[in-house]
C-alpha cells in the first residue's frame, strides 16, 4: 500500500516537474530526440546492409569449381584436403559443402525455368555436366586481408601425386564486394558511435540543467523534506521520474519520427536512385526494426534521463 | 534526551565553531539557547539535526548516537524532531492545511492519518478557520502558528524553534511563547534559539548561553546583556 502511495506521489511530482520548466523540458526532449533519430538512422542503415548481405547470401562464401573429369577418388581426396585446410584456418568454418555438376545443372534449370533460352539445357548431350564445386564459408568478422591470404593458400593445395587440382580461376568469391560492404558498415558504426557519444553528452548536459532548475526551484522544499525526515529515495525519486519521463517521451516521439523518415525519405531515396548499388536492394519493413529500435531508444532515454537526474541531485542531498 | 559530551566541531576551513561542549537536556525540558551572532548557536542546532557531524566528543539525541550514526538512519532521527524556522519556510503555493499535511506526506504517512491529525493540530494552534487560506493571506503571527503546527504534526519528542519571535510583532511574542509552553506541557522537549532579551526577561526558564563556541552559563533565568544571574552562576558553578 505504501509502495502504491509513493508511486502515485512520485509519478505526480515527476509529471509536475516536467511542466514546471516546460521550456527546458522541451529543449531536453528536442536534443534527446535528435540524438535518437541520428543514432536510429545509423542503426537502420547498418541493419539494412546486413539484411541485404543475408539476402545475397554468398558474400561470405568461397566456391572452388573443379574439373568435371575428376574421378570420385580425386574428388574425395580434394574434399579431405579442403576439410583439413578449413580445420587449420581460424577464419573458415569447418564445413565444406560439395555440389555435383549435375546438381548445378538442375539448379540452373530450376532458377531460369520458363525462360526461352533454357530449351538449350534440355538438348545437351548425355553425360554433359557442369563443373562440381566445393563451398567454403568464412565468418562475417573475418578480415579481408586474411581472407585474401586464405584464397591464395587454397590454390597451393596439391593432390598426393603433386598435381594442382585448383587454379586461381577456379576460385570464385565476392571478396571485393564483401570488403566494400564491410568498410561501409564499419564507417557507419564508427560515425554512429561518435555521434551517439557527442549527442548523448549534449543531451545529458541539457537534461541536467533542466532537472537542476527544478531542484533549484524546490530548494526550500527539499531542505524542509530532509529536516522532516524524508529519506533520500523519497526526495530523489520524483526527479528521477522526471528524467525518465523526458527520456521515454523522447524515445516515443523518436520512434514515430524515425518511421516517417524511414518510410518517406530513405525508402524513396533508394527507390529513385539510379546507381548500380540500389539495384535489387530491399529494405526490411519498419515493423521488423520496431522492437530493437524501441529497446535502443528506450535504453538511451532512460540512461540519459536517470543519469542526468542523479548527477543534478547530488549537491542537494548531502547529509 | 540530549547529551553533549566534550563535543567539538570544526568546519573544513579550520574554523572552530564549538569547543568541548558539555550539556544535558532531559526529556520534557524547556530550554532557551542564547548568545551573540557567531557564538555557535546555529552550529549546535545543526549538530542536533545532523546537518553537520561532530568533530570530536559524543552527542546523543533521542537515543541516536550522532557521532557514529549511519546516513540511512538520519531521516529517522529527524522524525523525532520538529523544527520551526525564523522565516517560517511555509510553501506559498500550498494552503495552510497542505503545508501541515506535507510534513506527514514526506515521511509516507497514510492519508487517513493525515486527515485526522492535521485538523487536530490546526485546532491546537487556533487556525481551523484558516485551513484553506494560503500563507500570503495570513499575518506573521498566524504564519508562525502554521509553522508550529507543521513542526508538531509528526509527534516529535523534541521541538527546535529558531528565533521564533524574530519576525513577529512584540504583541504576538507572548502568544508564541504561550504556544511553546503548551507544546512543552504535552511532554515535548523544547529548545528555543533566540536573541530576544525581552522574551528571556519575562519568562524564567533554563537558559544556556553560548559564546565563541563555549557554554559560558547554564541556569534558570536571565540577566541583562547575556550575563549571569545569581541562579545561573550557581548552576554553572555546579556544572564546572
Amino acid at each position: 500500500m505504501r509502495w502504491f502511495r509513493s508511486f502515485g506521489y512520485n509519478l505526480t511530482q515527476g509529471i509536475k516537474g516536467v511542466f514546471r520548466n516546460s521550456v527546458m523540458s522541451t529543449a531536453s526532449v528536442l536534443v534527446l530526440l535528435s540524438c535518437m533519430v541520428i543514432i536510429g538512422t545509423f542503426f537502420l542503415a547498418i541493419n539494412g546492409i546486413e539484411e541485404n548481405m543475408n539476402n545475397i547470401g554468398n558474400l561470405t562464401l568461397i566456391e572452388v569449381r573443379v574439373s568435371p573429369n575428376y574421378t570420385q577418388e580425386q574428388l574425395d581426396e580434394l574434399e579431405a584436403k579442403l576439410k583439413e585446410f578449413c580445420a587449420n584456418s581460424d577464419v573458415l568454418d569447418d564445413e565444406v559443402e560439395f555440389t555435383s555438376g549435375q546438381a548445378h545443372l538442375e539448379s540452373l534449370m530450376e532458377e531460369y525455368q520458363g525462360q526461352a533460352w533454357t530449351g538449350v539445357l534440355y538438348e545437351l548431350p548425355e553425360g554433359f555436366s557442369l563443373r562440381p564445386s566445393f563451398t567454403l564459408t568464412f565468418s562475417e568478422s573475418a578480415e579481408v586481408s586474411k581472407l585474401k591470404e586464405v584464397r591464395a593458400q587454397i590454390g597451393e593445395i596439391r593432390f598426393s601425386d603433386g598435381t594442382a587440382p585448383i587454379s586461381d580461376g577456379d576460385i570464385k568469391d565476392a571478396l571485393s564486394l564483401y570488403e566494400n560492404v564491410t568498410a561501409v558498415k564499419r564507417t557507419l558504426t564508427v560515425v554512429g558511435l561518435w555521434f551517439m557519444g557527442i549527442l548523448l553528452l549534449i543531451s545529458l548536459f541539457v537534461i541536467m540543467n533542466t532537472i537542476k532548475l527544478g531542484v533549484f526551484a524546490r530548494k526550500n522544499e527539499i531542505m524542509f523534506m530532509r529536516l522532516c525526515g524524508a529519506t533520500k529515495a523519497f526526495i530523489r525519486t520524483p526527479f528521477l521520474v522526471e528524467g525518465a519521463i523526458i527520456g521515454l517521451f523522447s524515445a516515443g516521439v523518436a520512434l514515430g519520427l524515425e518511421y516517417l523518415l524511414y518510410d518517406l525519405v530513405l525508402a524513396r531515396f533508394i527507390q529513385s536512385s539510379t546507381s548500380v548499388i540500389s539495384d535489387g536492394i530491399l529494405l526490411p519493413p519498419y515493423v521488423d526494426n520496431l522492437l530493437p529500435l524501441a529497446i535502443l531508444f528506450g535504453g538511451i532515454g532512460l540512461f540519459a534521463g536517470l543519469l542526468s537526474s542523479s548527477l543534478s541531485l547530488k549537491k542537494y542531498l548531502k547529509v | 534526551m540530549i547529551t553533549f559530551q566534550n563535543v567539538s566541531m570544526a568546519y573544513p576551513d579550520g574554523t572552530v565553531a564549538l569547543k568541548e561542549i558539555n550539556l544535558e537536556i532531559a526529556d520534557g525540558e524547556f530550554v532557551f539557547l542564547v548568545g551573540p551572532s557567531g557564538a555557535g548557536k546555529t552550529t549546535l542546532t545543526r549538530l542536533l539535526l545532523c546537518e553537520e557531524r561532530v568533530s570530536a566528543g559524543s552527542l546523543e539525541v533521542n537515543g541516536y548516537h550522532l557521532e557514529r550514526i549511519r546516513s540511512r538512519k538520519i531521516p529517522y532521527l529527524r522524525r523525532t524532531m520538529g523544527t520551526v524556522f525564523q522565516d517560517f519556510k511555509l510553501f506559498e503555493k500550498m494552503t495552510v492545511y497542505e503545508n501541515v499535511a506535507f510534513a506527514m506526506r514526506v515521511i509516507g504517512e497514510k492519508h487517513s492519518v493525515i486527515r485526522k491529525r492535521v485538523p487536530f493540530f490546526l485546532n491546537v494552534v487556533g487556525l481551523t478557520d484558516k485551513a484553506h487560506s494560503f500563507p500570503g493571506q495570513l499575518s506573521g503571527g498566524e504564519q508562525q502558528r502554521v509553522a508550529f503546527a507543521r513542526a508538531m504534526v509528526n509527534n516529535p519528542s523534541l521541538v527546535i524553534a529558531d528565533e521564533p519571535t524574530g519576525n513577529i510583532d512584540n504583541a504576538l511574542r507572548d502568544d508564541i511563547l504561550d504556544l511553546l509552553l503548551r507544546i512543552n506541557k504535552l511532554g515535548k522537549t523544547v529548545l528555543v534559539v533566540t536573541h530576544d532579551e525581552e522574551l528571556l526577561r519575562r519568562h524564567r526558564k533554563r537558559t544556556v548561553e553560548i559564546r565563541s563556541g563555549e557554554i559560558v552559563s547554564d541556569g534558570i533565568g536571565y540577566s541583562d546583556g547575556f550575563g549571569l544571574s545569581d541562579e545561573t552562576a550557581e548552576r554553572t558553578g555546579s556544572l564546572l
